[in-house]
């Protein structure tokens, strides 16, 4: 089999730092002794609760409630006792209100979950079914709801169902470590996704600087007899950007927002959300616990951990010995992962590491040089560097007739930039200007065109 | 719920290149340094009374002193960190400025030059990164208007200055010599040397070689800029004829007459440290290879039509100001645009169907 290295235009070579936590194998930590699990941990409408302080709940027990379709239930984590629902830290620096819950440590599944069922004589709709009801979503950290994800409209028919393995966030190794230990399961949740969604051709995509998790597939599949493509990409960040992913593989360009993977019949789901899949189907099992990567220089112990949805940071923290220089917590990678100020925040189900950095660089922003290296490594085709200037004049609509909303804040220019400009933190507040003022006009527009069809009416 | 904070909360990405503009701007003037000390040399030593004139150093130190003292008292004025002014930025224009003179000009022509470069260049447009154009050549076209004669007369011979006597017995530059049709010839070694007369770094074609092959290599240049400048300066050269050139300079083969073309006068230093600023040149590659093309078809317009020998710092300057219009019109593809085309046509063709 030829090796192909694939990949798409722009993108940036940061230092990997995977060794940190590369060679841990997934270590089971012990659950806590009070979990807090957020009502909302998916993009999305939040969820309400369904349980009250003083009740009892079981392992796996639905305690929230979705209240829309875009919308994910939330189970509890451990059985025991509600002791009461207050809001917590969320990982946006707000809060939420979360469940905390009393583990009594008797594990007490709840009914009709962990049971074995056959996978292979689930129809597409039980499949769909069992994903909504054990509150899948996308573990690479976007949370995207996953049974929205697989119920495309008829007129978006899926062909392509890719498996993202690629995991090009520097430092982060859950994937990775899931991929080496859990393969064949990850493989079954493959099919399982890929047939909810009748795709034709089923790609499981891993960056090329995992040459034994591509070697592990390519002879799993092979000893599996199944028709799926193991293919290496390029080390490059954003390599695992969904749009990016798809263009290596495919040669589509996804449209931009609000277009999706599903417009060019292609549906990505991480190696995580994967797993989590076989799980839910096979065993009826909620996504009640992940594998958190816990690196960075800033703890002793390196580790990849699966642990439970509503652990707090700080036991995770304390598990791999945070050192005393220690100055920033992020959630996610280094690129796009979000800097936290407590570690207070719980594990919630996009959690897939937790960065402790020691040194904290805060470099000076410099005027723009217009040096064009934001132009060369920008995945979206946008000029940055007017994105940064317009912002920093507070210039919205400048910002808003650049593209801003296109961007996917991945993180590549303001890495290079010799200005050391915060290009993301302007995007990120063009955006929240933007947006609500867009959804705004959307809906007076609405409301005319409502208001004339009524009046058209009426003289009719 | 108060909390006490713990961390340090700050906008992704969280790591940063090693990438900064006080490295680039000193990489640069270590990548101008050589083509300047060869100026320095040729301009300085006397081989026949075997003794050195500091004068091009002078200069040299002069406009860096100038430019740099500029910078930090505009700074000051403008309440902007005082620090900047040793970024390396404002050595780089003071340095470019000392190499578009003569050697043999007036020491008020360096002050001035150099300060006009910082002050109305590029401080008055809001410093680094905010000037349209290429701060030493407003400097140099601006001294050029105010002291013609030594601007553009006041030429030395290389190892053989003559500075006492440059404003009666002056030199000719090739191109000066070409154009006003003198039987002084150049060979083609001197040229590529830079044993000629003419600015005080602009006539080693060699050593701006080697620093321009440098910026490319550590990305610090875009390569189309000066292979784009050059060759189309070079070609259109050979297209349009001198009206009356001398007899050498007929006399050249095909191949000399393009070498004559590339290695005289400011090209080599144009293409590669001028048109190649990053901040008054266009921000995408498509749009910096426009701009060169510009240049480059200006230059030799200049060179052959217009009333000067040379066309570089005016070409530059002139496309300097098409930069935003260029950016407007050179815009990057935007990702999964051709997607959303090819769906609207769809939708159009269904409905009128």
């Amino acid at each position: 089999m030829a090796i192909s290295v694939k990949s798409f235009k722009g993108g940036v070579h940061p230092p990997e730092k995977k060794e940190l936590s590369a060679n841990s194998s997934i270590e089971v930590m012990p659950p806590p002794k009070v979990v807090r699990i957020p009502l909302q941990q998916h993009l999305g409408a939040p969820t309400n609760p369904i349980v009250k302080p003083g009740s009892t709940v079981k392992k796996g027990e639905k305690i929230g409630e979705p209240t829309g379709f875009v919308s994910s239930p939330v189970h509890s984590s451990v059985s025991g006792k509600v002791l009461e629902i207050i809001p917590v830290p969320n990982i946006f620096g707000a809060e939420v209100p979360a469940v905390v819950i009393e583990n009594d440590f008797n594990e007490t599944w709840a009914d009709g979950v962990n049971v074995e069922r056959d996978i292979n004589a689930m129809s597409t709709e039980e499949i769909k079914s069992a994903v909504k009801e054990c509150g899948l979503v996308g573990m690479g950290g976007a949370t995207f709801p996953t049974h929205v994800k697989i119920s495309p409209p008829p007129n978006k028919p899926i062909d392509t169902f890719i498996a993202n393995g690629v995991e090009c966030e520097p430092y982060l190794t859950s994937d990775y470590r899931l991929m080496l230990e859990k393969p064949d399961e990850i493989l079954e949740g493959v099919k399982l996704l890929a047939r909810a969604v009748n795709a034709k051709r089923i790609v499981v995509a891993i960056e090329a600087n995992k040459p034994d998790a591509v070697k592990l597939m390519r002879e799993r599949v092979a000893s599996k007899n199944l028709n799926f493509e193991v293919i290496q990409l390029k080390v490059k960040y954003p390599q695992g950007a969904e749009k990016q992913l798809i263009k290596a593989l495919t040669g589509r360009e996804v449209p931009p927002p609000p277009g999706l993977p599903m417009d060019v019949g292609c549906l990505v789901q991480n190696v995580g959300t994967c797993y989590a899949a076989y799980q839910a189907c096979k065993s009826n099992i909620p996504l009640i616990e992940r594998v958190v990567t816990v690196t960075g220089e800033g703890v002793e112990t390196p580790k990849n951990l699966l642990c439970r949805i509503g652990t707090p940071l700080k036991e995770l923290l304390a598990l791999c010995r945070i050192k005393p220089s220690a100055r920033k917590l992020i959630l996610g990678g280094p690129m796009m992962g979000l800097a936290q100020w407590t570690d207070e925040v719980p594990v919630i189900k996009g959690t897939s590491g937790v960065l402790v950095l020691e040194e904290v660089e805060t470099p000076e922003q410099g005027p723009c040089i217009r040096c064009g290296r934001c132009v060369d490594v920008c995945i979206i085709g946008l000029v940055p560097s007017a994105i940064s200037i317009a912002g920093e004049a507070q210039d919205w609509d400048t910002a808003e007739r650049e593209n801003v909303l296109d961007c996917i804040e991945c993180g590549c220019c303001t890495y290079v930039c010799p200005a050391k400009r915060q290009i993301v933190q302007y995007v990120k507040q063009a955006k929240a200007v933007i947006m609500p003022r867009k959804a705004a006009e959307a809906k007076k527009k609405a409301e005319e065109e409502k208001k004339k069809a009524e009046e058209a009416s009426k003289k009719q | 719920m108060e909390q006490e904070q713990k961390f340090i909360v700050s906008s992704s990405p969280h790591i940063r290149d090693v990438e900064s503009i006080p490295k680039i701007m000193w990489t640069v003037v270590l990548f101008l340094a050589p083509a300047a000390v060869a100026g320095c040399y040729f301009f300085g030593w006397d081989r026949f009374n075997r003794t050195f004139s500091f004068r091009p150093v002078l200069v040299v130190l002069g406009a860096i002193l100038v430019a740099v003292a500029t910078e930090a008292a505009m700074l000051h004025l403008r309440k902007q960190p005082l620090r900047r002014a040793l970024d390396g930025s404002a050595v780089i224009t003071g340095l470019l400025f000392a190499m578009v003179v003569s050697p043999a000009v007036p020491w008020y022509v360096v002050v001035f030059g150099s300060f006009i470069a910082i002050a109305v260049g590029k401080q008055l447009f809001g410093g680094l990164g905010h000037n349209i154009w290429n701060p030493a050549l407003v400097g140099r076209a601006f001294v050029t208007l105010a002291w013609a004669e030594p601007m553009t007369r006041w030429w030395v011979e290389p190892l053989n200055p003559a500075y006492a006597t440059v404003q009666a017995a002056s030199a000719a530059t090739p191109l000066s010599a070409v154009s006003l049709s003198k039987e002084v010839s150049f060979s083609i070694k001197n040229l590529f040397w830079g044993y000629v007369p003419g600015c005080l770094g602009e006539t080693s074609a060699i050593m701006l070689l080697l620093g321009g092959i440098f910026l490319i290599i550590f990305k610090y240049a875009d390569w189309r800029v000066p292979l784009t400048y050059i060759a189309s300066t070079v070609l259109l050269c050979m297209a349009i004829p001198y009206k009356n050139a001398p007899q050498w300079f007929k006399s050249l083969p095909w191949y000399e007459e393009m070498a004559f073309y590339a290695f005289s006068g400011g090209l080599f230093l144009g293409a590669f440290f001028m048109a190649t600023d990053m901040v008054t040149s266009p921000i995408t590659p498509k749009g910096r290879f426009i701009f060169a093309l510009g240049c480059g078809i200006l230059t030799a317009l200049i060179r052959k039509l217009g009333g000067y020998p040379e066309g570089v710092c005016y070409s530059i300057l002139i496309m300097n100001t098409c930069v935003p219009l260029i950016d407007r019109f050179t815009k990057p593809a935007r990702f999964g645009l051709s997607t959303l085309k090819a769906q609207r046509q769809k939708q159009s063709q269904a409905k009128a169907a």
